[in-house]
């Protein structure tokens, strides 16, 4: 695998992660691009005990690990989570619908806050599993948790979503 | 079981992570129990509502970066010579320059060596016969 066939499967994938565990964008872009460079020297090492996918997140996992200890090293303040679509660039595809773009806009909102309420690796956790559907062994190792705390931790993680986004429901707008 | 731990297992069970015992238990429960029904339901509408949001792109600048100091990276590779190597090399330069330099001599000073013979042996000579003499 060459190194531009390893940043077109998992680039994506990488930088998901990344921003789920620190949480801002700046900070993603750098551990994404650490995680990546370090993937691409480790290539000729990967034995393909696991998938692809799973061996880049462990290194992602494990930047981002080193990256909070240099953090909290240097004194590094908590920052708030930014939304998906400033990572992206590109504001949410809503259509031309008024009611429609305020509905999408209200489910965002509301996904956007229940995950600002998670702890980063329940973030992980939880767009590990509905984003690049990793069963709760890939995430348990991906962690370094048990497969028991995946399940739980994962459980925990959608009760907070379902909260706000019930919440929507109730107001008549939340239709996913 | 408690409540909340069928709700769990409701959950582990929307993602399919449970043995076929532990389906088959929470598949006879969700029949008789609308409150789980309704719980279900609702973890797929959030489940649905986090796809819709959808997943964040590489920054093309990230990307172009890792391509660049990875292309360099291996340029360097090439550029770099291990040590034993790099001894081997010089070695062999420094052999290839002095047969060089033999040749040359040999081809343009072919009479060097017998005259700095012929003057050595001569001061030699002149040497002993002077100390003879005392």
């Amino acid at each position: 695998m060459t190194p531009e066939e390893l940043v077109n499967l998992c680039g994506d994938g990488i930088f998901n992660l990344a921003l789920r565990l620190c949480g801002n964008t700046s900070d993603a872009q750098d551990i994404a691009q650490e995680a990546l460079l370090k993937a691409i020297k480790g290539l000729p090492d990967f034995r393909g005990d696991s998938s692809i996918h799973t061996w880049v997140y462990r290194i992602t996992v494990n930047t981002w690990k080193n990256w909070l200890r240099a953090n909290s090293r240097h004194g590094g303040a908590a920052v708030p989570l930014d939304p998906v679509a400033d990572a992206s660039g590109l504001p949410p595809d809503t259509g031309c619908d008024v009611g429609k773009e305020l509905e999408a806009g209200e489910t965002k909102a509301a996904v956007d806050a229940a995950l600002s309420e998670m702890s980063p690796e329940d973030r992980a956790i939880l767009t590990l599993r509905e984003l690049d559907e990793c069963s709760y062994a890939e995430i348990a190792h991906i962690l370094g948790l048990a497969e028991g705390t995946v399940k739980s931790r994962l459980f925990r993680a959608r009760e907070v979503l379902r909260g706000k986004l019930s919440g929507l429901s109730k107001g008549g707008t939340y239709d996913a | 079981m408690t409540h909340e731990e069928i709700r769990e297992n409701v959950s582990a069970f929307f993602d399919g992570e449970l043995d076929d015992r532990q389906a088959a238990e929470i598949r006879a429960h969700l029949e008789n129990c609308a409150e789980c029904r309704r719980y279900l339901e609702e973890l797929r509408a959030a489940s649905g509502a986090l796809k819709k949001e959808g997943r964040a792109k590489l920054p093309f600048a990230v990307r172009a970066a890792v391509l660049a100091e990875a292309a360099s990276e291996k340029a360097n590779k090439r550029r770099y010579m291990p040590a034993a190597s790099r001894f081997l090399a010089v070695a062999c330069c420094a052999i290839v320059l002095a047969l060089l330099m033999g040749l040359l001599a040999r081809i343009y000073l072919p009479t060097l060596f017998g005259q700095m013979q012929g003057l050595i042996g001569g001061a030699v000579g002149s040497l002993g016969s002077s100390s003879g003499g005392n």
